[in-house]
C-alpha cells in the first residue's frame, strides 16, 4: 500500500531506471575525479605559479569574450528576434553553426580566416603588421567564436518573450528608438542578458579545442586553465585532477547563480 | 483641431474602412463587438498601425498618407493601453516622469521630470503611490497611473482602449466616475474604445463599428433617436 499525504507523483520503473542510469553517466566521472584529487596537496596545486597564470588568462579572456559577445550579440539577437532582415532563418542557422562544429574545426576555420595568409589575417598582417594567431587576442577570438552563440540564443529568446506593448507605449509617449531601447527594452531584458552572459562566460572558460588549434599552448600567453590541465595530464595526473576540481568549482558557482533564472518565467 | 481619417487598414483577412471626422473638443465612445476593428482604429490614429490606403490628418497635418508616415513618437497622441502597459521595472513616479523626458514631453532633466510627475500625481490623487511598482497596484490605480502617464507629454488626442474592461464590476462604476472627472479636464479629442454601451456615459459622441465599417456615428442623443443594429439599440436602452 502506498503511503498517503504526499503530492509527489508515483514514478513508473521504466522511467526511474533509465533516468538514474543517465544521472550515473553524468555523475560517475566527477566521482572518479574526486577520487584522484590529492586533497592534502590541493592548495599547492592551485597556487602553483603556472596554474595561477593560467587561471588569470582564463578569467581575463573569458570576461573579454563575454563583453564582446554582449556588445555584438545584443544587436544581432535583436535583428534575429524582430525578423527585420530577409533570410533571418538562414542567419539564425549560421549563428548556430559554431555550437555544432567540433572545436578543433572551429580552430582550423579561425586559422583560415585570421592566419598569416587568411582572408582577414592577410590584410591585418600586410597593412598593420598584426599577427593574430598564437596570441592572447587569438584566445579571446576563439572563445568568442565558440561561446557567443550561447549569448545570442538566450538574448533572442528574451527579445521574443518581451511584450511589445512596453516599447509601443514608450513610442506613444514620444520616446525615440534609442531612449526606448536604453530605458525600457534593456532593463526588461536584464534577466535574459545576465543568464546569456554567464553561460557565455562559462563556455569561454572551458574552451579547449579551438583555443589550442588557433592560439596554441604557450604558458603565460595563451595557456588557459583547460590547456594547463591537458599539459599536466602528461606529467602529473594528480595535479591535473586537482586543477580540474577548480574548474568544476567555478561551474557550480555559475549553476547556483543561474538556478533561480531557469525556474522563473520572464516578465 | 480635428482628426480626419479616410482610408482602410488591412490586417490579415480583416479590413477596416473609415471615412470619419472627429471635431475639436469631442469625446467619443467607439462601440462595437470584439473584432469590429475598434482597437485597429486607435492604433492607426496613434501611429502604431499604418493605413493600407487613404489618409489621416490630425490638426490639419497629414500624418499618414501615400507618401508619408509620421511615427507614433512624433504624433501628439496619448494612448492608454487595455492592460495599461505600465513599465513594470519603473516606479509609478518614474513611469509618469518618462513622458516628460521625451522630446515631445519637453526633454526635461530627470530631476525636473520627477517634479512635474509629482505635481501630476498629486492632481490624480496618486502621490502616496509614487514609489510603488506597477505590480503593487490595483486595477483602478493602474488605470489612473496609465492615464496620468499618457497625459504627461501633453497630447492633443487621448485614446483609451477598453479602459474599464480589466476591472471587476464593483470597481468599474467607481473608476468610470473617476475617469469622467479626469476626462472633463482634457481639452483635446478623446476616443474611448469599448464594448460596453454604459461607457458611452463618458462620451459626447458615439461611433458604432461593425465588422470593419462604421454603421452609425453622431452625438449620443442622435444615435439613440434612430438606433441601427444591436449595439445602437443597446445604447438607446441604456440611455432610454
Amino acid at each position: 500500500m502506498r503511503s498517503r499525504g504526499t503530492s509527489r507523483q508515483a514514478a513508473p520503473w521504466f522511467l526511474v531506471i533509465p533516468g538514474f542510469l543517465g544521472l550515473a553517466l553524468l555523475v560517475l566521472p566527477l566521482v572518479g575525479l574526486a577520487k584522484d584529487v590529492p586533497w592534502s596537496g590541493l592548495w599547492r596545486i592551485w597556487t602553483d605559479p603556472a596554474a595561477l597564470t593560467a587561471l588569470r588568462i582564463s578569467a581575463e579572456c573569458a570576461t573579454a569574450s563575454m563583453v564582446i559577445a554582449g556588445v555584438l550579440g545584443v544587436p544581432l539577437a535583436w535583428l534575429l528576434a524582430r525578423d527585420v532582415v530577409p533570410g533571418t532563418g538562414v542567419l539564425r542557422g549560421l549563428v548556430l553553426v559554431p555550437l555544432l562544429l567540433p572545436p578543433v574545426v572551429s580552430g582550423v576555420a579561425l586559422l583560415s580566416a585570421f592566419g598569416r595568409y587568411g582572408v582577414v589575417g592577410g590584410v591585418l598582417f600586410d597593412w598593420f603588421g598584426i599577427q593574430v594567431p598564437f596570441s592572447t587576442a587569438a584566445v579571446i577570438l576563439a572563445e568568442t567564436f565558440v561561446a557567443m552563440p550561447f549569448f545570442i540564443i538566450t538574448a533572442e529568446a528574451g527579445f521574443r518573450a518581451l511584450n511589445r506593448q512596453y516599447e509601443q507605449a514608450a513610442a506613444t509617449l514620444g520616446a525615440g528608438s534609442w531612449m526606448t531601447f536604453r530605458r525600457i527594452t534593456i532593463p526588461l531584458m536584464a534577466p535574459a542578458l545576465i543568464a546569456g552572459a554567464l553561460l557565455t562566460w562559462a563556455r569561454a572558460l572551458g574552451e579547449f579545442g579551438a583555443t589550442i588549434t588557433f592560439a596554441g599552448n604557450f604558458q603565460g600567453v595563451t595557456q588557459t586553465l583547460p590547456l594547463d590541465v591537458y599539459q599536466l595530464l602528461e606529467s602529473d595526473r594528480a595535479a591535473a585532477a586537482g586543477l580540474s576540481l577548480l574548474t568544476i568549482a567555478v561551474c557550480i558557482v555559475i549553476l547556483i547563480v543561474l538556478r533561480g533564472r531557469f525556474q522563473r518565467t520572464a516578465p | 483641431m480635428t482628426i480626419h481619417i479616410n482610408g482602410t487598414v488591412r490586417h490579415r483577412e480583416f479590413t477596416l474602412t473609415l471615412d470619419e471626422t472627429f471635431p475639436s473638443g469631442t469625446t467619443w465612445a467607439i462601440l462595437g463587438a470584439n473584432g469590429a476593428g475598434k482597437s485597429t482604429l486607435l492604433r492607426a490614429i496613434a501611429g502604431l498601425q499604418p493605413l493600407t490606403t487613404g489618409s489621416l490628418s490630425i490638426d490639419g497635418a497629414l500624418v499618414d498618407h501615400a507618401d508619408g508616415f509620421i511615427t507614433a513618437q512624433r504624433r501628439r497622441v496619448g494612448l492608454v493601453f487595455q492592460d495599461y502597459a505600465l513599465f513594470p521595472h519603473l516606479s509609478v513616479a518614474d513611469n509618469v516622469s518618462f513622458g516628460f523626458q521625451t522630446p515631445r514631453g519637453g526633454n526635461l532633466s530627470k530631476g525636473r521630470a520627477r517634479r512635474e510627475a509629482a505635481h501630476l500625481l498629486e492632481q490624480f490623487a496618486l502621490a502616496e503611490l509614487a514609489e510603488r511598482k506597477p505590480g503593487q497596484l490595483s486595477g483602478g490605480q493602474s488605470q489612473r497611473v496609465a492615464l496620468a502617464r499618457a497625459l504627461a507629454p501633453r497630447p492633443q488626442v487621448l485614446l483609451l482602449d477598453e479602459p474599464l474592461a480589466a476591472l471587476d464590476v464593483v470597481a468599474r462604476a467607481q473608476v468610470r466616475e473617476d475617469l469622467a472627472l479626469r476626462l472633463a479636464e482634457f481639452t483635446g479629442i478623446t476616443m474611448i474604445v469599448t464594448h460596453d454601451p454604459a461607457d458611452a456615459r463618458l462620451a459626447t459622441h458615439v461611433a458604432i463599428l461593425d465588422q470593419g465599417l462604421v454603421t452609425q456615428s453622431g452625438t449620443v442623443w442622435q444615435v439613440c433617436q434612430q438606433p441601427i443594429g444591436p449595439y445602437a439599440r443597446a445604447l438607446a436602452d441604456a440611455f432610454g
